[in-house]
């Protein structure tokens, strides 16, 4: 059975900002069709992923700002395959390949500036999540012809 | 003397390399299974207090915690000096075998199936995952549906798929509830059609990999692991027993107590992985194998119907023990039929809602050992306390480490074979590499330290100077 939604947060919830893509999936969860939070991309998320309309992924970045967060697009790429994680993009492709459906899916990556060991996030990421789930929560309700292209926050 | 590097390896769980030394003739002279990381759990432990232990030791790795939260509920279990309820112990059987059905998984499907499938000679950039999809989507399917039962079960069970902190010292924190008996029992029949499946596929294959088989770790050696009050194949508790590569039992029921007395664990500068052996045989003589392809070998049965007649037709493999290294694949697809089946079983029994699923008790005991059957192999944890209930000594030992003197002898085996002309060829680059991940180790556990796995090889000359390295 499809389901209009799916966001996937990924990363360490132990290692601080590097788990902002997690807190987005514990803030959301009642509100999206369904939500992950996981440390990384595996394969065996390829059959959840083909039964969503929209995926959303959200992870942690090192090359942005602190705070800063940006969304694009998502393809599906067969490259960057590996045994133990895959992108976005090959997780799609994986759906696609198995299970006949590659959704619309976008990723959004904020910029953390604590990366050590602990749960909390950094003030930076924290004043700036509320901003972040609020594209979030738009992007769940495109349909897949209005896929956005890419839009840098902050 | 010349040398060859191949780092990283890769499509394993964990960070290591390859050095394989050359005589003054070209030939292979030895070879070397480095592993490059290190994390020190056994430091790092000592003055938490016990009951930390469990949830503490599971993170050690995120393919098999569930292993070492048995084996070290199980320590905790003699610091308590309780008999813990049997449903509790049932409980964690199948948690365990939860695990070993989705790491078998893992080792099967997503990192050895490329080879498999493709053949080892494939072009390396379609030896992947999406290279089997495309030659056989329906082996990647059945991979991705097994360990996501297994994953399920875990997650179903205890509260979440990686490090769940249901199994506690003195059994599990609370009993299983009727729908999730019910959800997973609904679950039994497709993937034991899955289990079923991949052995009918990968069994005729097995003629297409003779000269693997026969150079892939393949030597006479002794196999350690659990066996059950009948000599059946277990997992989670039971008798330790040693059996040589004739397939006769060595000794039986070894105390785990006294595990000092018979395994010994050397260290050598090359590698944060010790090396265990059997003590009476001598360092490094003593060289034993334990995982999949030990259980089988010396389980004198399955006891469960349709992993029997697979254990039987895999016995025949050889008149005595199987020896090939290659056959671990083998042997963990009969054991992911044997997981299911078993699982199926202890459902079934009424028995398994019992409420009665802890013993409750302060520290009545100074010291505790756990043993288990990790997918990979023996498991074994090692607490000392001190009056207040904190630990002054841990002791693992892993799976991986009493392979360790097996996958560098087989290292050197299988170079010997395909190692020419002091090159290292993609052919000899991917074989040797298979030799490794055909034990599927797991060098997180191993050296008890976190990583990726990342495989290298160095090709060394008479002098020490490096003449080829491979990076992966």
């Amino acid at each position: 059975m499809m389901i209009p939604n799916l966001l996937i947060g990924y990363g360490n919830p132990l290692r601080q900002d590097d788990g902002v893509g997690v807190q987005a999936a514990y803030r959301l969860a009642g509100e999206m069709s369904r939500t992950l939070a996981v440390h990384q991309l595996t394969p065996e998320l390829a059959e959840a992923v083909s039964r969503a309309e929209v995926v959303l992924f959200v992870d942690a970045s090192r090359s942005l700002g602190p705070g800063e967060f940006e969304v694009r697009a998502v393809e599906p790429s067969s490259e960057d395959v590996d045994s133990h994680h895959l992108t976005p993009g090959s997780l799609l492709a994986l759906a696609h390949s198995l299970y006949g459906h590659a959704p619309a899916a976008f990723l959004f990556t904020m910029g953390g500036s604590q990366f050590g060991y602990g749960e909390e996030l950094s003030p930076e990421v924290e004043e700036a999540l509320p901003t972040l789930l609020g594209e979030i929560r738009k992007h769940a309700a495109l349909r897949p012809e209005r896929k956005a292209s890419y839009a840098l926050f902050g | 003397m010349k040398r060859i590097v191949i780092d990283p390896v890769t499509r394993i769980e964990g960070h290591s390399k390859i050095t394989i030394h050359l005589d003054e003739t070209g030939a292979v002279a030895h070879a070397q299974f480095h592993v490059t990381q290190f994390r020190g759990f056994e430091k790092l432990c000592e003055g938490r207090p016990f009951h930390e232990m469990p949830s503490l030791m599971a993170r050690i790795c995120g393919i098999c915690p569930v292993s070492h939260l048995v084996a070290s509920a199980k320590a905790c279990d003699e610091l308590l000096a309780v008999r813990i309820p049997r449903v509790a112990a049932d409980l964690r059987r199948i948690l365990n075998l939860a695990q070993l059905v989705q790491s078998h998984a893992l080792s099967f499907f997503h990192l050895s199936s490329p080879d498999l499938l493709l053949g080892m000679d494939a072009d390396p950039a379609q030896r992947n995952l999406f290279g089997v999809l495309q030659a056989n989507p329906q082996l990647g399917r059945d991979g991705i549906r097994l360990r996501q039962f297994g994953q399920q079960v875990i997650e179903w069970m205890a509260g979440k798929r990686i490090h769940p902190a249901w199994v506690v010292p003195g059994g599990v924190s609370h009993p299983l509830e009727p729908e999730v008996r019910d959800r997973i029992l609904a679950a039994i029949p497709e993937v034991r059609e899955i289990a079923l499946r991949t052995l009918a596929w990968f069994k005729p294959k097995i003629e297409d990999f003779r000269q693997e088989i026969r150079v892939f770790a393949n030597f006479p050696s002794l196999f350690l692991g659990l066996v059950d009050r009948d000599g059946r194949l277990e997992h989670y508790d039971g008798q330790l027993r040693l059996s040589d590569s004739a397939g006769k039992i060595v000794t039986g029921a070894l105390d785990p107590a006294r595990y000092g007395d018979y395994i010994g664990e050397a260290v050598e500068p090359w590698s944060y992985l010790k090396s265990a052996y059997y003590k009476p045989a001598g360092y490094p003589a003593g060289l034993y194998r334990v995982g999949p392809l030990a259980r089988l070998n010396l389980c004198d049965g399955c006891g469960t119907p349709l992993a029997d007649q697979e254990w039987s037709e895999f016995r025949d493999l050889e008149r005595g023990a199987v020896l090939s290294s290659f056959h671990y694949h083998y042997a963990r697809l009969v054991e992911v039929l044997y997981g299911i089946e078993k699982i199926e079983a202890l459902l079934l029994d009424p028995e398994i809602l019992d409420r009665r699923v802890r013993a409750v008790a302060e520290p009545n005991a100074a010291e505790g050992i756990g043993i288990s059957e990790a997918p990979r192999g023996m498991l074994l944890h090692h607490y000392r306390i001190d009056a207040q209930g904190l630990i002054t000594y841990a002791n693992l030992i892993i799976a991986t480490g009493h392979n360790n003197l097996a996958m560098n002898r087989g290292i050197l085996q299988a170079a010997r074979h395909f190692v020419t002309d002091g090159a290292l060829s993609e052919t000899a680059l991917n074989r040797v590499e298979a030799v490794i991940r055909a034990f599927d180790p797991c060098l997180s556990c191993s050296t008890h330290a976190l990583g990726e796995m990342r495989l290298e090889i160095d090709l060394l000359a008479a002098d020490g100077g490096l003449l080829d390295r491979v990076r992966r």
